[in-house]
């Protein structure tokens, strides 16, 4: 997984690429207390640029809505036509982290 | 017996150098380029490789390249070079790329021997190190890899089921090297009603080896009874969302076979859809495997769905390895590539096994698996 964090005055979005599995669970972690600290209501985190994510990234995404929760942000993804899009409709995701509608 | 995989193109000299490695106690398997080289490492797991520099298709370069780049086990395989004399270039390259040694051609048999045992016993020492050192650790690993195999349904209940509710049964279930989360599992409901269930736990490793008992008891000491499958997997949800930590989930199929209705009623939480085979018209249907995954949000409303059966139908069930695993070698089927696989399956007059099913997988498969594979199949006999 590479990802890069942007931020402005309405919060902090985070690009992730290649893929979000197992092996990236302690670097997406300190990411997400990274992200806790950031200012802002929002986070977004997008999907769009993934080309794999298996069931121990899907619960890495299910941490950082709790962790976002904790701090009173909003968690939205942008899954755009993402790779992954398939994986996330099949555990009917956008009922447990909304989409951006955009 | 140490297994060597032996890479040449030059037919006559492959056969040589084959002829005396097994003269002196070597399993060796042979390939005629670095295509079918690779295919090999990735699926007899080989203690060492001989490798030739040029051959067509893929050369000996690629070939090492893309081995070291696997992150498998075979990604570490001790490899010897063969170049052709005063080609000093090539062994540099090939030395500074990651292989182990390197020899030069014509070949000086006595020296071959000996350089494949010096590296066999490099790997042998290190090996030898690992295993005293991580040696307990091992063994309490292995005897919970048993405790988990034992949860699944035993030959002789299989076969119980099958004679009470006139079914043929077959599963595969082949674990990774690390504990994993899969788990499959059978209850009798009545003489006319059999439910099934699998299940996949996010992750690998012991966590997700631990929760497959939590749930395995769960199921057991509270068995479906009248409940349809949708209700009986909210029931579970709200149990599991009170015992795993955030991240940790739960993707479930459970459904009943229904002689008398001649159906499967299924519920599903985040999982692959069953397939059910229908050999007399030769196609198949496939299930809906959308859902929440078990765990994650409490109060969360699962479907019951159907797939109406006739006799000698079979119903098709497994984990995402299926469709996943290879990934990284660009071999994985792909849910596409999957259906492809079992509708092939529905040509044929009758199915065997599950093995019949997943044959096309288990030959081109790397090993090990990073993942659990489980594949269950019921055909109905009527």
């Amino acid at each position: 997984m590479d990802y890069s964090v942007k931020e402005d005055q309405t919060g902090v979005t985070i690009d992730l690429n290649g893929e979000l599995t197992v092996s990236d669970e302690e670097q997406f972690r300190s990411l997400c207390f990274d992200v806790t600290k950031r200012a802002g209501q929002k986070c977004v985190a997008d999907l769009s640029q993934l080309s794999f994510l298996d069931s121990a990234g899907l619960g890495l995404l299910l941490v950082l809505k709790e962790m976002c929760e904790d701090v009173d942000k909003q968690l939205t993804l942008r899954v755009g036509n993402s790779a992954v899009r398939d994986i996330l409709d099949i555990s009917e995701f956008s009922s447990l982290i909304p989409y951006e509608t955009s | 017996m140490k297994r060597i995989v032996c890479i040449e193109d030059e037919a006559s000299l492959r056969r040589d150098i084959c002829e005396e490695l097994q003269e002196n106690g070597y399993e060796v398997i042979e390939a005629s380029d670095g295509v079918e080289g690779l295919q090999l490492i990735r699926t007899k797991c080989p203690d060492l490789v001989l490798c030739d520099v040029r051959m067509p298709n893929m050369d000996g370069f690629e070939l090492l390249r893309q081995v070291r780049e696997s992150s498998a086990t075979w990604g570490t395989v001790p490899f010897l070079f063969l170049t052709a004399y005063g080609e000093r270039e090539h062994m540099l390259k090939g030395l500074r790329d990651g292989a182990d040694d390197f020899l030069t051609k014509p070949i000086d048999y006595d020296v071959l021997l000996a350089r494949i045992e010096t590296s066999l016993r490099q790997v042998h020492r290190v090996k030898e190190y690992v295993k005293k050192t991580q040696g307990t650790m091992q063994k309490e690993l292995d005897r919970a890899h048993i405790m988990q195999r034992d949860l699944l349904p035993s030959h002789e209940f299989q076969r119980a089921i099958e004679a009470a509710c006139n079914l043929k049964l077959t599963s595969h279930y082949e674990p990774s090297t690390d504990l994993g989360g899969d788990i499959w599992g059978l209850q009798l409901i009545s003489a006319t009603k059999v439910m099934f269930y699998l299940v996949d736990f996010s992750g690998h490793g012991i966590a997700a080896a631990m929760n497959t008992f939590r749930l395995y008891s769960k199921i057991d000491s509270e068995p479906i009874g009248d409940l349809s499958p949708a209700r009986y997997l909210e029931r579970i949800n709200s149990w599991l969302c009170k015992q795993l930590q955030t991240g940790q989930f739960a993707t479930v199929l459970i459904g009943i076979l229904d002689r008398e209705k001649s159906e499967f009623q299924y519920a599903a939480a985040g999982t692959q859809p069953p397939i059910k085979i229908d050999f007399q018209d030769k196609e198949i249907e496939v299930g809906d495997g959308k859902g929440v995954p078990l765990g994650v949000s409490d109060g969360v409303i699962y479907e019951d769905r159907i797939l109406s059966l006739k006799k000698n139908d079979a119903l098709f069930f497994y984990s995402d390895a299926l469709i996943e695993h290879g990934r990284k070698e660009k071999l994985n089927l792909g849910q596409i590539g999957l259906e492809a696989m079992v509708l092939k399956v529905a040509g044929r007059k009758s199915l065997l096994s599950v093995e019949d099913i997943i044959a096309p997988f288990l030959e081109l498969a790397p090993r090990p698996l990073d993942d659990d594979l489980t594949a269950v199949c019921c055909v109905w006999k009527g």
